[in-house]
């Protein structure tokens, strides 16, 4: 039997039964649509991620508080703040670093008058600005006199400034934060957000003032630092100071007895890299498992189509076809059909993926399409795969049909 | 004639199944030759084996005990890919059912034993036009096989069956699910070819439908109870007619 026989006998047969091919590859279209579509989002909320990583450059260094013990665990409520301002003033002094900037945080209420709002309040340094760039749209940003002299000045993002002032010029006037006044001198342009917060709903204030004024703490939350050197020397050296600043005894460089932690973008990246991982390997078990049910769903009907045709089966050994015949052509019949549903499924997954992805970027700014090539290929190859898997035993039954029994067959 | 090897030589042939570890003997020792060219029709009552004996001519079935030899090569042991190829190279067959697939066209299912037989593909139709015409139903080559009248479906199905050149037809019960007319139709049909050359067996317990081939091979209880050639049967027939 030729190969284009072969071809035209399989697709003649599945194509005499439409609906009930198309309803049988239906598990496997919705499987590889569903994995392709969940791909798709997860590798673009991760790329979204690691942009917005790099648009803060790989120069960045991070240093936050920690109790030791492992360096990669969640963030704790009842971590011990260890940090304060001098730890970013012993940076700076030993210039290797271009900018330095402590910061603390706190959510808090803000109000003017009879306006009041919750917004994130951070005390900054004169250094935030190069460590997240933004642009001052009205008045100035903190200066290092400012923080000197715990000056009550305060620079509001763009919506929390519109929330409090609406038409109104803020620069000058005052708002309280908690019980403390402040004065606005600055307002900054829109930011829109970065890791899932509204940075135009962010107000700064001098870290001194934030400290001693509003907060009541003496630690800060975190520093951040960049350095034009080699990013691992960089750390090390950071580690260092530190260990001289807090009186840590470490001269064999375990980060486990440091109160601190420094990390670097990279590090960011590798975490997120390891996170998208885990969930490429969720996503394809998940896969795994629909198009196991879908090539069961394919075994069962091929083993109906088998006993439906065993006459036909029958009359085709009578004629000459020989077992291998029989079984090439219920075998391609299983992998035509899968074959078929995993294109349809790249496709609607495709689809919808571009879909998704053009209503989530109207939600979230910077939000890309991607459509994982290799998903697309793999979609369509696993699903070929799985024919040849669940075809196979009834493709094996049909050519094990004795031709007599066959042809008796009512 | 005699002196040539015979087409089928079946020298004490034995059939035995065993079901759930029980032997049923369904042959129990059959001899007869076959020469080219001969119209036999194999007749017997329901149960008596002629289906069985049948199969094992046609190469669908395997024999227990004896010998046969088809055109003196004996075939009695060979495999199943071996017999695959027998059947496809040396017999059509016939049933009693048509077995026509019957979705496709009348053209197509004549071309379907040329597949395995590896016509190539630009001669296919025409061999099936050719064989289709053979069988008066040239008007039909478009139609799908269930548009057709029943004697008409028999009629494709001897197109089929002859549309590789076999060396053997095979007809099993070929007028059964026919109505008169149609039957004689198919039993002439079947005539015609004898008369152009080629080797039939027919299967059948009607006597009238036995009346066309030259010979009747007579089968009970799984033996060979007559075997009456044309001018023999015409001499003797006190039933007959």
């Amino acid at each position: 039997m030729q190969l284009p026989d072969l071809f035209m006998t399989a697709s003649s047969s599945l194509s005499r039964n439409k609906s009930r091919s198309i309803l049988t590859i239906l598990g496997i279209v919705i499987g590889i649509a569903a994995v392709i579509l969940m791909l798709s989002i997860g590798q673009s909320a991760q790329g979204l991620i690691l942009n917005q990583v790099a648009d803060l450059g790989s120069d960045l260094i991070f240093i936050e508080p920690s109790s030791g013990g492992d360096s990669s665990g969640p963030p704790s409520a009842f971590v011990e703040q260890t940090l304060k301002i001098d730890d970013a003033k012993a940076l700076e002094r030993s210039g290797l670093f271009m900018d330095v900037s402590s910061m603390i945080v706190s959510s808090m209420a803000v109000s003017r008058g009879e306006e009041s709002k919750f917004s994130q309040v951070t005390g900054v340094t004169e250094g935030y600005l190069s460590i997240f760039p933004a642009d001052v749209a009205e008045g100035r940003f903190i200066e290092r006199s400012d923080v000197d002299s715990y000056a009550r000045v305060a620079v509001l993002g763009k919506e929390i400034a519109q929330d409090l002032f609406g038409d109104q010029d803020p620069i000058g006037k005052e708002i309280k934060i908690k019980q403390t006044t402040v004065r606005v001198i600055g307002v900054l342009a829109e930011q829109g957000s970065r890791f899932f917060q509204n940075l135009d709903q962010r107000i700064a204030v001098p870290v001194t003032t934030a400290q001693r004024d509003i907060i009541g703490l003496d630690t800060v939350n975190f520093i951040a630092a960049r350095t034009s050197q080699d990013i691992e020397s960089a750390k090390d050296e950071i580690r260092w100071i530190l260990r001289a600043e807090h009186d840590i005894d470490n001269p064999e460089n375990d980060v486990k007895k440091d109160d601190f932690i420094v990390s670097s973008q990279s590090d960011a990246v590798e975490i997120i890299g390891i996170v998208g991982g885990v969930l490429t390997i969720l996503l394809s078990s998940i896969a795994a498992i629909s198009l196991v049910v879908g090539g069961i769903g394919i075994m069962n009907i091929m083993l109906v189509s088998v006993t439906e045709r065993t006459k036909e089966i029958g009359l085709r050994k009578a004629v000459g076809a020989t077992y291998s015949e029989i079984l090439q052509q219920f075998l391609l019949e299983a992998v035509l059909l899968t074959m078929l549903g995993g294109i349809i499924g790249v496709l609607i997954g495709v689809i919808t993926s571009r879909l998704a992805a053009s209503i989530l970027a109207s939600y979230i700014e910077g939000w890309q399409s991607i459509v994982p090539m290799e998903a697309v290929v793999s979609g369509v190859v696993v699903a070929t795969t799985v024919g040849i898997i669940f075809g196979l035993y009834p493709a094996r039954r049909a050519a094990h049909l004795d031709p007599i029994e066959a042809l008796r067959y009512e | 004639m005699s002196s040539s090897i015979p087409l089928i030589d079946l020298r004490d042939v034995k059939k035995q199944y065993i079901n759930d570890g029980v032997a049923t003997t369904v042959l129990h020792g059959v001899s007869f030759a076959i020469q080219e060219g001969e119209f036999v029709a194999l007749m017997g009552p329901s149960g008596s084996g002629k289906s069985t004996l049948m199969h094992i001519l046609g190469f669908l079935d395997r024999l227990t005990e004896g010998a046969y030899f088809f055109r003196g090569q004996d075939v009695s042991r060979l495999d199943d890919n071996a017999l695959t190829a027998m059947r496809r190279d040396q017999v059509g067959f016939v049933f009693q059912a048509f077995h026509l697939l019957p979705k496709s066209s009348v053209i197509d299912n004549i071309m379907l034993p040329m597949m395995y037989v590896g016509v190539p593909r630009s001669e296919r139709r025409k061999k099936a036009e050719q064989a289709l015409d053979s069988v008066g139903l040239s008007h039909r080559t478009d139609h799908l096989s269930n548009q057709l009248s029943g004697g008409e479906r028999q009629r494709v199905a001897i197109a089929r069956a002859l549309v590789n050149n076999p060396s053997l037809l095979f007809a099993d019960e070929p007028t059964g699910n026919l109505d008169s007319k149609s039957g004689s139709d198919v039993l002439q049909l079947l005539q015609n070819l004898h008369t152009s050359g080629h080797t039939i067996i027919m299967v059948t317990h009607e006597s009238e439908a036995a009346e066309h081939a030259e010979r009747i091979i007579r089968i009970r209880d799984g033996l060979l109870v007559s075997d009456a050639r044309d001018h023999a049967r015409r001499q003797g027939s006190i039933y007959n007619k």
